[in-house]
């Protein structure tokens, strides 16, 4: 399993000032499946999601030391931070369209990284838009402005944009948990066809989706990897005690 | 009791509540009333001029006046002349080649080119000697009135072509003066009666005004003199200024002008009307001024499309709305880009430190300082230092100064209030810094931006102060970068300031006015199209 592992991270401190919000990290995460992280508020999973694609660079103060190594290279050493991003997308807990129209939106990547030509780009928004299932909802409207939609539709739409770029790897920072019951589990039939193309990290608070959607699952507590594991193994055989309180719901 | 207090304490939390709304309503209605008053007086003196005017010759009510000969003359001028009418004396001058130009008559920048009729055909009276004579007869007069813009001619009535009236305008001569004796226009009791109003005159003629004291004259009782009921003035003047009204019962009737002259002078408290031709130059008696209300429209479209002439007395402001126009189009073009490039450094480079604090502390003080100091900073240093003299890049560039603090402010806040969401998003798609800045952030923040761009605007619009010492005074269109450049609003202040015209001055700051709408309308309806992207559309559809 390590051997074709898409994301190895080795050893990973994080320190925002002072404080460590993640300690001695290892992982690996694997292609073609969806690995959740789950843990209560404030375990670090979201900040060690962010470090796999450098968003962590945004914060002020927050200094990584460790290796995430992508298809064997450093992407703390040498790799274009653009590129990076390019191939591991993320998507946010709460969905941020841009103020420009639903093509437009999905049109943006493709842009930036110098498609031209009408015919090519709207290729590829109808690719986009059909593989995160809203081409039929949307494509009668798509020069309406992006924020006319639903919650649901907005992440899809995000979910749309991430793809457009033709990425790897997609983060996703508990995508539906802004979300209605129906919507999310759009979302989460989306996961299911989406894995079979793409390598998925998905942080969640919801027990119950990770158990349903990931094929592997980590625990975090304390900024520490508590057990990673199948995600079967994870929720009916618990190695950690501290695992097994938490599945169970005794931290609250 | 408990329960009985509380009600009454309801009952004064609900009196406040309402003494509180009636106040703000009040200040509201307070405020509105009067922006609207200011904005709608402004409005009514640019759209209508409406002004006394004192005259020594008044109109007799005919479109032709009499000839001392006993026959009849009527002034024909070209069409695009605006005259309501003129007085015998201007006739004389116009006709005699005295007068070059119609701008203080019409108020246009206009050749008077005089035409008449030779032998006979004039009269002793009139001079016409830079005139165009003509042997040809009358229709020729009229062709050549015709013909030239400025063109001014004479005719016996008799025979003025019938159908001469819709080819050049006949314009009415005011002829008829008012002679009274000199000591009702003396200074007496630190009093002097220097004009009537035609109510007045009325008044005076038909004997309802007994003493001069009543109108603001001396103790002297009116005596009233008139022509001859048949003579022409006495007609006309009756038709006129008596609106048909009887004369007074003690007038007295004079055969012909002169005696009624020599009556008048040697009566105390004499009033009597005489052709002005007989009255001008006799030292024996006074003419008193008749004040007219005029009102006619200002504001007219040849306001807009003519250059300014004499100082702006004449003419219009074509040339100044150019100027104008130009002048913000360059600001613009300078403010926008620099003051939007600052806004993006100190909100999305800059490490907000206190070098950041310190320099938004200072464009904030920059955006509320006086307007003169900028123009006084822009006098030593391009004026004077580099050499640029007053002209229109000297003033520009001062008035850039000027506004870029406000479009720095405003495009500083509207940056800040684009979510950082829409940044995240932009990056975690891999787009670089200057791509989310380019197309995400700014794209978001435009209609704050612009509503900085228009505050810049309105205040470069009306900027004076500034521009005085650093783009200049010339009303001309602009010819180069460094030609001096008159704008609306230092127009405005010299029109008022020179006492040039309080007319042209309400025209000109009405347009000041309609530029400043224009350009919020234009902008609302832009930052309309710009907010349509970051709003649902209208009509949510859930999937």
């Amino acid at each position: 399993m390590t051997d074709e592992a898409k994301l190895r991270i080795r050893g990973l401190d994080l320190h925002y000032g002072e404080v460590q919000a993640l300690k001695k990290v290892d992982m690996d995460i694997v292609p073609n499946a969806v690995t959740a992280f789950i843990g209560p508020s404030g375990c670090g999973k979201t900040t060690f999601l962010k470090t796999l694609n450098r968003m962590i660079d945004l914060i002020p103060g927050a200094t990584v030391t460790g290796t995430v190594l992508y298809d064997g290279r450093d992407v703390y050493g040498d790799y274009d931070v653009i590129e990076l991003r390019k191939r591991i997308g993320m998507v946010f807990q709460k969905p941020n369209p841009f103020p420009m129209s639903i093509f437009d939106n999905v049109a943006y990547g493709p842009r930036v990284h110098g498609m031209k030509g009408r015919r090519s780009l709207e290729e590829t928004v109808e690719r986009s838009l059909k593989r995160a299932a809203l081409w039929g909802e949307v494509s009668d409207r798509l020069h309406k402005p992006a924020l006319g939609l639903s919650g649901g539709q907005q992440q899809r739409l995000c979910i749309a944009r991430l793809l457009a770029v033709e990425p790897d790897v997609l983060l996703m920072d508990e995508p539906s948990s802004a979300l209605d019951p129906i919507s999310t589990a759009k979302i989460e039939d989306l996961l299911e066809e989406l894995k079979k193309l793409y390598t998925i990290v998905i942080v969640t608070h919801n027990m119950q989706q990770a158990a349903r959607i990931s094929d592997r699952t980590a625990f975090f507590l304390h900024g520490e990897v508590v057990e990673m594991r199948s995600t079967e193994e994870m929720f009916f055989k618990p190695k950690d005690k501290r695992t097994e309180d938490y599945i169970s719901g005794r931290f609250g | 009791m408990e329960s009985n207090g509380s009600t009454e304490n309801h009952r004064k939390v609900r009196r406040m509540d309402a003494a509180a709304t009636s106040v703000l309503w009040a200040s509201a209605a307070f405020t509105i009333g009067i922006l609207l008053c200011i904005v709608g007086y402004i409005v009514f003196r640019g759209l209508v001029s409406d002004n006394r005017r004192s005259y020594e010759v008044i109109g007799r009510g005919a479109p032709s006046f009499p000839l001392p000969d006993g026959g009849e003359g009527v002034v024909i001028v070209n069409r695009s002349l605006r005259l309501a009418d003129l007085t015998l004396e201007d006739v004389r001058s116009l006709l005699g080649g005295e007068t070059a130009s119609w701008g203080l008559l019409s108020g246009q920048d206009l050749d008077v080119v005089p035409v008449a009729l030779r032998d006979g055909q004039g009269d002793g009276t009139l001079s016409f000697a830079a005139a165009t004579l003509r042997k040809d007869g009358a229709e020729e007069v009229v062709r050549a009135v015709e013909a030239a813009p400025g063109a001014v001619g004479f005719l016996r009535a008799d025979i003025l072509p019938p159908e001469a009236a819709r080819r050049v305008k006949v314009i009415p001569v005011r002829s008829i003066a008012i002679a009274v004796d000199p000591a009702v226009m003396e200074l007496t009791d630190g009093r002097r009666l220097a004009s009537v109003d035609e109510a007045v005159l009325k008044d005076l003629f038909t004997g309802r005004i007994a003493n001069w004291k009543s109108v603001g004259g001396p103790d002297l009782p009116v005596r009233v003199f008139r022509l001859e009921p048949a003579t022409v003035e006495s007609r006309g003047f009756r038709g006129l200024a008596l609106d048909g009204a009887d004369w007074a019962a003690t007038a007295a009737v004079q055969p012909d002008a002169r005696t009624l002259l020599r009556a008048v002078a040697s009566t105390p408290g004499a009033v009597g009307f005489v052709p002005y031709a007989e009255a001008a130059g006799n030292a024996a008696v006074k003419l008193l001024p008749v004040e007219r209300r005029e009102i006619r429209p200002n504001l007219t479209l040849s306001f807009f499309l003519e250059e300014p002439k004499r100082a702006g007395k004449v003419g219009g402001v074509s040339t100044i709305i150019g100027n104008t126009l130009l002048m913000i189009l360059l600001t613009l073009l300078m403010a926008t880009p620099i003051g939007v490039g600052a806004a993006v450094y100190l909100t999305e480079y800059a490490r907000q430190g206190p070098l950041v604090r310190i320099l938004r502390f200072g464009t904030e003080t920059l955006a509320g300082i006086p307007s003169i100091i900028f123009g006084l900073f822009g006098y030593i240093v391009f004026v004077g230092a580099f050499h640029w003299g007053i002209g229109l890049l000297s003033g520009t560039l001062t008035v850039t100064m000027m506004i870029l603090p406000t479009i720095v402010r405003t495009a500083e806040e509207a940056i800040k209030a684009v979510p950082a969401s829409h940044r995240e998003g932009s990056l975690a798609l891999g787009a670089t810094r200057w791509q989310t800045v380019t197309r995400v952030v700014l794209r978001a923040a435009s209609p704050g931006i612009l509503t900085g761009v228009i505050l810049g605007i309105g205040r470069a619009i009306g900027e004076t102060a500034a521009l005085i010492f650093t783009m200049g005074t010339d009303y001309r269109s602009i010819q180069g970068l460094l030609s001096s450049a008159r704008v609306l609003s230092v127009h405005l202040y010299i029109l008022v300031k020179e006492g040039i015209s309080f007319d042209k001055a309400f025209a000109t700051a009405m347009i000041l006015i309609v530029v400043i709408l224009a350009v919020n309308f234009t902008a609302t309806r832009l930052i309309g199209r710009m907010h349509f992207m970051q709003t649902t559309g209208g009509g949510r559809h859930d999937g």
